[in-house]
């Protein structure tokens, strides 16, 4: 192992692998530090471009994106109190208000520090026990998968959202999309509506793009600008005062508060190794925890340094935890640990079974990587503190497009078809609106994950127990046992803690107006709900024509959703009091005029990839954005301006995309 | 704002009339770069044989060859896509069988073995049944002998469904009159750690496999016509009939493409048999050579439409 693990370090130290480091986390804290912008659209915006290169500085570059996310997203919690990723939303809690008493400096240093403590924990956590976890691997067959997979479906459906039911509803929602297609057991086309690119089934990278990044890129334009809080100042920018700082806070972490940091980033880890139960949770149990042991409880909330250790140390520590069943069982458990997958697929490695005993260099290599990410994010967070505040100044006119052409290129780059670009867009402009609704993108994603992990194990695990008798193959698989027992056992717990808390529910249910039935929330869950019934009937209509087998899985997704459907309505109806101050509809506050512009654009956008080819309509959309999003009256200076970024913009990507790393672009009339 | 536009409007139009003036030029073939569709992802095994045989095709063909991906099914999007493109020969496809005999019986897809001809292909696999090493078949006898007596009992894995690993399964089952269940894997390593836990009590896979797990996994039939595996015999030494039982990648053209054009690339790409060089690339990253040129191509893939016809409701059956 310490072979593998000196191979491993010489690889990452490579030039390119160095570069490669360096690049991809200062790329991740700019990113992570958007608000909205979290770890999963990170890794997936460049992800075609480690299409092309070498297997060992792609990983090295997506874990670097992730390692830098996490910890950029502290920076507009700390800055803004608008947490950059959803795992950094607690890290506002105390971020924010000590940057409000002048300590700004101060609260970046800490989240630094233990953002690196925490990529240190992740990385040792998978030297220790993904060897320790490897004898028992070739043990997760069928029934296993069906158990984990199925497992974080709901968990993250139930837990990861404000409204459960919706929350599950979403991850169904994202199961059924897998249906489409030939299905990945017997291989026959389901619900393709006669469409040949439909057969290939929705797939997984566009649907990301569609239903992550381009929500919140619509998002960002739409909103009033960010800016930042005028009391909020650095105190002296040199780097001297700032190296004396960083000694103080290093003295102070590493002493009083290690076994804080030690805490936390287990939890982190641990969070991260299940399936399904993303970063906000892990934030949320480190946060109670260094509460709950804290010897100065009623600074929480207030600027305690210790709130902001526990949330940013465990979201980094959750990075290792979450690639261990990825490359252990090739379940990923997060959005951002399937992005890591398909890089693995798409460089012709399987993770999975085998993965450990057959790309050990490879496994040993992330695990080295994972500690160089966290010392470089140590390094860039130190001697870029003066400009950190930069990267909130970005502007949103020249962002917004740019973005967008990366996204259309990552969404062709993987199979190649124009039609994943459709899904893209339509996936996009789609989700701006569900998310209004309650509905949740993130659960949404891993049910399209790990919904054809899901079929493919029912099926398989239903085959054998028929071919072997159900119980003597149950009761020859004893890890699934024991997952059954503990998912019985978890099950009963939150039962009881529903029970306990219910009747502090009763007695929140009496603040705030209660909507009318086809007000608010409450109104927009009735018709939601009125309107997907038939659809799931129609499409419900087509199974009695497919093999019993090809059926099965899509009868039940569906039969689930009815049922979901059918609670929503009743809770509509029926239980008034559960939309307490949810009187505003949900569509309000949306810029209809805007938008209706971009959607159309975009829609243009695509039939202009097809007919005139990718950078001329490239170069177009991003001229007509630049001057379109421009806040104040466009003088000709900015046109001129514009030009002039749209050709740099342009040719940048050629040189990149074309020229650099050959990745195929899609061709029209022109280029 | 608006003068900006309508300029730019003018110049677009310029640009388009401009290139439209160009007339195409009348040359012989190949006056350009030849692209071959692949209907998978990069790196996945059918590029890597395809680009291990690329410069030698290139060097035959004397022009360069420009792979391009479209993936999606199993290889079905990609294939259907080759048919919505120009027939001209600049544009071809790489792709399996029989994966194109079974698919266009039963996927309804707009390509089958009539519009479609073989060119050339350099890499071939075997077909083969694989058992544990401590399994307690030692020969297909015993295997078959154990599935006569336990019907619906044996549990045989294999690599997705209309596959050459199901055409396999199917003739076997048809040949020996035995009851097995099928259960189609993921992909090959997938299916090899399901054998190797004992999760499924036979497979049916490829020769590639016995190098991976050597020592831990034995074939017990094969389906090619010899020996080619030291110490396995054939499925023709039980005198069962596993004719058409086999998988390569193949390069394709589509049978209107002009007849100049395919008989250039057939009559080219046939110089390629005994190049040594080609051999040694194919076998360099892990394949196994064998080199079937147009002709060769086209008796092969009638002996597999013809077991497909004969397997049809076999093949149904298990497919479910």
């Amino acid at each position: 192992m310490l072979e593998l693990l000196w191979d491993g370090l010489v690889t990452c130290l490579a030039p390119i692998n160095i570069l490669a480091i360096a690049l991809s986390v200062s790329l991740g804290i700019i990113v992570g530090a958007l608000p909205g912008f979290g770890a999963s659209i990170g890794m997936i915006i460049i992800l075609p471009l480690t299409y092309t290169m070498d297997h060992t500085t792609a990983l090295i570059a997506l874990s670097g994106v992730y390692v830098g996310c996490e910890y950029g997203g502290s920076i507009s919690s700390i800055l803004l109190n608008t947490p950059g990723t959803s795992a950094a939303m607690v890290t506002a809690f105390d971020g924010y208000p000590m940057a409000r008493q002048g300590k700004a400096r101060d609260a970046l240093l800490i989240s630094n520090i233990a953002s690196f403590t925490g990529g240190i924990m992740s990385a040792l956590s998978m030297l220790f026990f993904l060897p320790l976890l490897a004898p028992f691997v070739i043990k997760f067959g069928a029934v296993e998968l069906f158990l984990l997979a199925g497992m974080g479906l709901f968990l993250v459906g139930a837990i990861s959202s404000q409204d459960p039911l919706k929350g599950i509803i979403s991850a169904a929602l994202g199961v059924f999309t897998t249906c489409i297609g030939v299905d990945a057991y017997v291989g026959n086309p389901r619900f393709t509506l006669g469409s040949i690119e439909l057969m290939g089934g929705i797939p997984f990278i566009p649907v990301m793009l569609g239903t992550f990044s381009l929500p919140s890129l619509l998002s960002m334009v739409m909103s009033t600008n960010c800016t930042l809080d005028q009391e909020i100042v650095f105190e002296k920018v040199r780097m001297r005062d700032n190296i004396s700082a960083f000694s103080r806070l290093c003295r102070l972490l590493f002493g009083k508060m290690k076994m804080l940091l030690f805490r936390s980033g287990l939890i982190g880890v641990g969070v991260g190794i299940v399936p399904g139960v993303g970063g906000s949770v892990a934030t949320m149990l480190a946060y109670s925890d260094a509460k709950r042991s804290s010897s100065e409880p009623e600074k929480f909330g207030k600027g305690s340094a210790e709130g902001i250790v526990a949330s940013e140390c465990s979201n980094n520590g959750l990075v290792g935890g979450a690639f261990i069943p990825v490359l252990a069982l090739g379940i990923p458990g997060s959005p951002a640990a399937a992005v890591f997958m398909a890089a693995i697929f798409m460089h012709g490695m399987t993770p999975g079974p085998n993965f450990l005993t057959e790309q050990g260099p490879v496994v040993y290599m992330v695990i080295m990587a994972l500690f160089l990410c966290a010392v470089m994010q140590l390094l860039l967070g130190l001697f870029t503190i003066g400009s950190l505040a930069n990267i909130l100044r970005i502007p949103s006119d020249k962002l917004f497009p740019a973005v967008i052409v990366i996204c259309a290129i990552g969404a062709y780059v993987v199979r190649g078809l124009n039609f994943d670009i459709w899904i893209f867009v339509l996936f996009g402009i789609v989700t701006y609106f569900l998310v209004r609704l309650g509905f949740n993108p993130g659960a949404y994603a891993l049910g399209v994950i790990l919904g054809p992990i899901v079929e493919r194990s029912m099926l398989e695990a239903l085959s054998l127990a028929k071919a072997k008798g159900a119980l003597v193959y149950f009761m020859s698989r004893p890890v699934a046992q024991v997952m059954l027992i503990l998912i019985i056992l978890y099950v009963v717990f939150r039962v009881y803690q529903a029970r306990r808390s219910g009747k502090t529910v009763a007695k929140k249910a009496l603040a705030g107006d209660i909507p009318g039935l086809f007000e608010g929330m409450r109104g927009a869950d009735l018709i939601s709900g009125i309107i997907m019934l038939p659809i799931i009937g129609a499409l419900a209509s087509a199974l009695p024509s497919y093999p019993v087998k090809t059926a099965m899985f899509p009868a039940i997704v569906l039969g689930l959703l009815a049922l979901l459907m059918l609670a929503v309505i009743l809770k509509a109806v029926f239980r008034p009091a559960k939309y307490a101050g949810q009187t505003a509809a949900p569509f309000a506050c949306i810029n209809w005029k805007g938008i209706g512009m971009h959607a159309v654009l975009l829609i243009a956008y695509v039939l202009g990839i097809k007919y005139i080819g990718f950078y001329v309509a490239s170069a177009v959309l991003i001229f007509v954005l630049c001057n379109i999003l421009k806040k104040d009256e466009l003088s000709s200076r900015d046109v001129l301006w514009n030009v002039v970024f749209t050709v740099v913009f342009v040719a940048v990507c050629y040189v990149i995309f074309s020229l650099g790393f050959g990745v195929a672009t899609p061709r029209g009339i022109l280029f | 704002m608006n003068t900006t536009f309508r300029k730019l409007g003018k110049v677009c139009a310029a640009v388009l009339l401009a290139l439209g003036m160009v007339a195409p030029a009348q040359a012989a073939y190949p006056e350009k770069p030849i692209t071959v569709i692949i209907p998978f992802g990069a790196g996945t095994g059918a590029d890597n044989n395809f680009r291990a045989a690329q410069p030698f095709y290139e060097e035959a063909l004397g022009v360069k060859i420009v792979t391009d991906y479209k993936a999606g099914a199993g290889g079905v999007v990609g294939a259907n896509y080759y048919m919505s493109t120009r027939p001209d020969g600049y544009t071809l496809l790489f792709y399996n069988f029989p994966h194109i005999s079974l698919q266009q019986v039963f996927q309804k897809t707009s390509y089958n073995t009539d519009n479609l001809v073989p060119i050339v292909s350099s890499v071939l696999f075997d077909e083969i049944i694989t058992v544990r090493e401590d399994s307690p078949f030692k020969t297909l006898e015993d295997l078959i002998k154990y599935a006569k007596e336990n019907p619906g009992k044996v549990t045989v894995g294999n690599t997705g469904s209309y596959s050459s690993n199901h055409l396999t399964f199917a003739s076997f089952v048809k040949e020996t009159g035995v009851d097995m269940v099928r259960i189609p894997f993921e992909n090959g390593t997938k299916l090899n750690v399901a054998l190797l836990d004992g999760q499924i009590d036979a497979a049916c896979s490829n020769a590639q496999w016995l190098t991976t797990h050597k020592g831990k996994i034995r074939a017990l039939a094969s389906a090619s016509k010899e020996r080619i595996i030291e110490g396995v015999p054939t499925f023709a030494e039980y005198g069962i009939n596993m004719d058409g039982c086999t998988m390569f990648n193949c390069l394709i053209g589509r049978a209107d493409m002009p007849k100049e054009a395919l008989d250039y690339l057939t009559s080219r790409l046939a110089t390629l048999r005994d190049n040594k060089d080609l051999a040694a690339s194919i076998a360099r990253i892990g394949s196994t050579y064998g080199f079937q040129d147009s002709n060769d191509l086209k008796e092969t893939i009638a002996k597999m439409d013809a077991k497909v016809e004969s397997l049809k409701d076999t093949i149904k059956a298990t497919a479910d």
